[in-house]
């Protein structure tokens, strides 16, 4: 195509395509028809070459159109003629009236008859009107994925790729069909020679823009290149802005705009592009100009596209802090953690409803998964100074489990199942219990050596649990006990619980009584409480506390003790072993006042397989604390991008960046929801971690690359939401896709993938406790209330808008997000690790 | 904060001037420099945060910590009390350390900040000086 186009580049272009005495040609494309065999009407063939004009109107507003459009994507202010009046840009074609399509034009002869005017020359100027715009349309549907104007001929079928053009034999003049001139050959083709005069200034213009479209380079005031590397995107599309042209190169540049980096230049002489990134241990061999050419690495490739850049969103701007490497100490994140702590990786302490804990000096030990090189490391963990102590009912000693960690007393119990267990003997004549007698309101403890039991006399007894026992250590003081409890089964009114305090060595003082029993008039599966009892705690010693339910029908399901103190303030010194290596923590705590307890390891060896981390609290023991994230982070010293002095604030423009366009988001979202705007507080202004995770699924309405959420289901694909591979390999929408490769949900392809686990790509990752002090995406209007110890959120939903601001511990325990790694500056400014 | 520095708005941007001047810091103390009530629609910034060791005032041990990952002593912008969770903090471990002022301290959460500085020995004293750079905007 671009050959057809050279002769054209020498037509001397007029600055206006004139309105002349063009009149609208109707849209089917037809021009107004010739019948031969009627007398001779000047009117019908002058109203053609009206026609035929106003083609070349059109053809003119499709040039102006794709010039705007080449503007648009390369900025480039391409040639483009000025028009006296608005007209259509998309030209109609009707392959009968078209001539030969070859870009010549049969002009009228002395010898010729009137009619030859219409089907020869008209024809051919129809033919020629079609193949410029055609050429035209081609060009641009073959540069932008999205052309500004349509083709007429898809399939190359009916219009040619004609390559001559100066057979559209032309000349500018003033001149009209008119029945008072005299009737000749200049009657004709004047008026058609002007025409093709038309053309040829149309086809100048085509072909100054297809040479703009086929080289980009030698005009662009902007690119906007992408970097690829085997079917996934290393560097979403870039905008490289001309820096400089001195005739020999053209330098195009993009952020960080750091000196001599990331530049793409174009050699005009050579015809080359090189790209220079901000690294420098790796340098790009000059390249023959196209659209798409061979990257710096194997299989990288560095595709300039076509397009208008769009409105850039968190992640991109994650992309774009990466590429710069700031100086100072690196704080990064090792995948070892733990997001819980009520689970089978801690030992020791006592296990409190939702997190492990130390409720006086004692030792705890994290067992995290995971192998570390050799080097410095962080531990931090989110602790939680706590006075008021909650053990969950499966907490006991008595191996009973029940609902939601709860426990349940066991009733009728058949024989065959006696196991460990303190029995009641009810109803009936009593039973006989390996050799004993059991009269009813008796007592036994059960064997797991004789689990059976035979009936005493003619009327059955029934059998059911009589106590759990619970040990644990609380600070010595005054403390008070509640029970959550509830009735599971069966019909009752009242329950009679008793409650123990038994230190070591110490006779059992009554806590909660059971002279007065407590009155059920719930529905069965409702918690209630039992009335505060009192205790003094005599020693930080363990202590046993069993809980009798002496009295009562029903099914009795222990939920919780809840254990509280009146201390608001404790002191904790903490010694941290890490696989040998200690260090220490010595701090004031403030009751529910979450923190981060942080240990720092200098030249620690590697460790394989199980990482233990123990704590070793020794002082001092009055309030007790919740241990509820462990997090270990390596320390290290950033690389810095070579020649990046000046650009240290580079990663926090970017969280700016990020900022504005998620609150541009997060503000289309309260519009496109109107007055149906989902609210995520609870009774009021409370906030819970489930809120958190509500109100970012609400961020993502108009961002949703802005969270990334780890091992998505395999149902679990959202239309317009990025996914990355994590293991070897998916499939989705029919395309295998291999780890790091990241893919995007579309609507047609549905909801389900195969063969391996994703991650949703997102900007911002659920914070931990190593995160302290990182930029959070906050609700406006979020806060720690002092005086409830609770979360609560000022604003509802269409006044909470995302806020970036410093990470605070209680951030933490409510799952709010943190930038993601890329982001990331050093902490202390000018420091290196000490030696 | 986005947007045009108006006079209007100029107006209402507070710089605080963080200073403690040579102050003696016995081993294991700690204390508040500053308080900072902060309401709702008021933003803080920490643009920067400098700890200064002028002399070691027991010469001749060697430090034992008590809170090693904030090294001999720190300064730090907190909103609990415990000293190893500050949300931007400067820890000594050559003659000065400061935090970063290309990635200043945001807060814009309601609530009281405390910025402590705490001798992180359990035998050393020190002479030590603070200084730092706090914008509210209001």
């Amino acid at each position: 195509m671009p050959n057809q186009l050279e002769s054209a580049l020498v037509i001397a272009l007029r600055d206006t395509i004139k309105w002349e005495s063009a009149v609208v040609a109707p849209e089917s494309g037809t021009l107004t028809p010739v019948a031969p065999a009627l007398p001779f009407d000047a009117v019908t063939y002058q109203e053609r070459d009206r026609q035929l004009a106003y083609r070349d109107l059109i053809v003119g507003a499709a040039v102006v159109e794709v010039s705007i459009q080449v503007g648009d994507v390369w900025n480039y202010a391409v040639l483009k003629p000025t028009l006296q009046g608005p007209a259509p840009f998309s030209l109609p074609f009707v392959g009968t009236e078209a001539g030969t399509v070859s870009s010549q034009i049969r002009h009228v002869l002395n010898t010729s008859i009137p009619w030859d005017a219409a089907r020869y020359a008209d024809a051919d100027l129809y033919g020629r009107d079609s193949l410029v715009y055609e050429v035209l349309a081609r060009a641009c549907a073959t540069t932008f994925v999205d052309p500004s104007i349509p083709q007429i001929d898809t399939t190359g079928t009916v219009i040619p790729s004609t390559s001559i053009w100066s057979l559209g034999q032309g000349a500018p003049m003033q001149a009209d069909i008119n029945a008072v001139l005299p009737l000749n050959r200049d009657l004709f083709k004047n008026p058609d020679r002007n025409l093709a005069e038309r053309d040829n200034q149309l086809a100048g213009y085509v072909a100054q823009l297809a040479q703009a479209l086929q080289n980009p380079f030698e005009h662009a005031l902007r690119l906007y290149v992408q970097i690829e590397a085997f079917g996934t995107v290393q560097r979403e599309p870039d905008v490289y802005a001309l820096t400089s042209d001195n005739g020999t190169n053209r330098v195009f540049q993009n952020d960080p705009a750091l000196p001599g980096a990331n530049q793409i230049i174009y050699n005009i002489p050579g015809h080359t592009l090189q790209w220079i990134q901000e690294r420098v241990d790796e340098v790009h061999v000059p390249q023959i100009y196209a659209m798409v050419i061979p990257g710096v690495e194997f299989g990288q490739a560095i595709e300039t596209l076509a397009e208008v850049p769009e409105r850039k969103d968190a992640q991109y701007w994650r992309g774009k802090a990466g590429q710069l490497q700031p100086s100072g100490l690196k704080v990064s994140d090792t995948d070892i953690y733990l997001t819980t702590t009520n689970n089978a990786a801690t030992q020791g302490g006592y296990m409190q409803y939702g997190s492990a804990s130390l409720t006086v000096p004692d030792l705890i030990t994290f067992n995290l998964s995971g192998s570390l090189p050799p080097g410095d490391y962080r531990v931090s963990v989110l602790g939680k100074p706590n006075s008021r102590v909650e053990i969950a009912g499966a907490q006991n000693l008595t191996d009973t489990s029940g609902t939601l960690g709860g426990a349940t007393f066991d009733i009728n119990v058949p024989s065959g199942s006696i196991s460990t267990k303190p029995y009641l003997v009810e109803h009936g004549d009593g039973i006989v219990y390996s050799g004993s007698l059991y009269l009813p309101g008796d007592v036994f403890v059960g064997t797991s050596a004789v689990p059976t039991y035979a009936q005493y006399g003619a009327v059955p007894s029934t059998i059911r649990q009589y106590a759990i026992n619970f040990v644990l250590a609380l600070p010595q003081g005054p403390w008070n006990v509640r029970l959550e409890y509830t009735n599971l089964t069966g019909v009752t009114n009242y329950f009679s619980v008793k409650g123990e305090y038994v230190a070591s060595g110490a006779i059992a003082v009554p806590v909660i009584q059971d002279i007065a029993p407590l009155p059920w008039n719930s529905t069965n599966g409702n918690i209630v409480l039992t009335p505060i009892a009192y205790m003094d705690v005599t020693d930080a010693g363990a202590f046993a506390f069993p809980i009798y339910w002496t009295g009562g029908d029903g099914q009795f399901h222990v939920r919780k003790l809840v254990f509280e103190s009146a201390v608001a303030e404790g002191r904790y010194a903490m010694t941290g072993t890490f696989a040998g290596s200690i260090a220490q923590v010595d701090v004031d705590g403030e009751n529910q006042v979450p923190g981060v307890l942080r240990w720092q390891y200098y030249s620690y060896g590697s460790v394989v397989g199980t990482v233990p981390f123990t704590i070793n609290y020794t002082a001092e023991a009055a309030l007790p604390i919740q241990f509820q994230q462990v997090q270990i982070q390596a320390l290290g010293d950033y690389n810095p991008t070579p020649l990046s002095q000046g650009f240290q604030a580079w990663r926090k423009e970017c969280v700016d960046r990020a900022e504005r366009v998620i609150v541009e988001g997060y503000q289309m979202a309260v519009a496109a929801y109107g007055t149906d705007i989902p609210s995520f507080r609870t009774d009021g202004s409370f906030w819970t971690p489930d809120a958190s995770e509500d109100w970012m699924s609400f961020v993502e309405v108009y961002n949703p690359r802005v969270r990334e959420v780890p091992a998505i289901a395999t149902d679990g694909i959202t239309p317009g939401f990025q996914y990355e591979v994590d293991t070897p390999s998916v499939v989705y929408n029919g395309t295998t896709f291999l780890a790091g490769q990241k893919f995007y949900g579309v609507e047609s392809a549905g909801t389900v993938y195969s063969g391996g686990t994703v991650h949703q790509v997102g900007a911002f990752r659920k914070s931990q406790p190593g995160h302290l002090g990182l930029p959070a995406l906050v609700p406006l209007g979020l806060y720690f209330d002092d005086a409830d110890k609770m979360v609560k959120a000022y604003y509802d939903t269409p006044l909470a808008t995302p806020t970036i601001m410093s990470c605070q511990p209680w951030m933490i325990e409510y799952g709010l997000y943190i930038v993601q790694e890329e982001f990331w500056m050093p902490e202390t400014f000018g420091l290196t690790l000490p030696s | 904060m986005n947007g045009f520095v108006t006079t209007q708005r100029f107006a209402r941007v507070l710089d605080l001037p963080l200073s403690l001047a040579q102050t003696e810091l016995r081993a294991g103390k700690a204390f508040v420099v500053t308080r900072i009530p902060l309401a709702l629609h008021q933003r803080l910034e920490m643009r920067s945060l400098t700890i200064m060791v002028n002399a070691i005032l027991t010469p001749g041990v060697v430090p034992a910590f008590l809170n090693t990952a904030m090294s001999l002593c720190s300064a730090g912008l907190y909103r609990s009390t415990i000293l190893t969770s500050p949300l931007a903090y400067a820890a000594f471990t050559q003659m000065t350390a400061t935090t970063n002022p290309f990635s200043p301290c945001v807060i814009e959460t309601p609530g009281t900040y405390t910025l402590i500085v705490s001798n992180n020995t359990d035998n050393t004293d020190l002479s030590l000086t603070v200084t730092g750079s706090i914008k509210i905007y209001y």
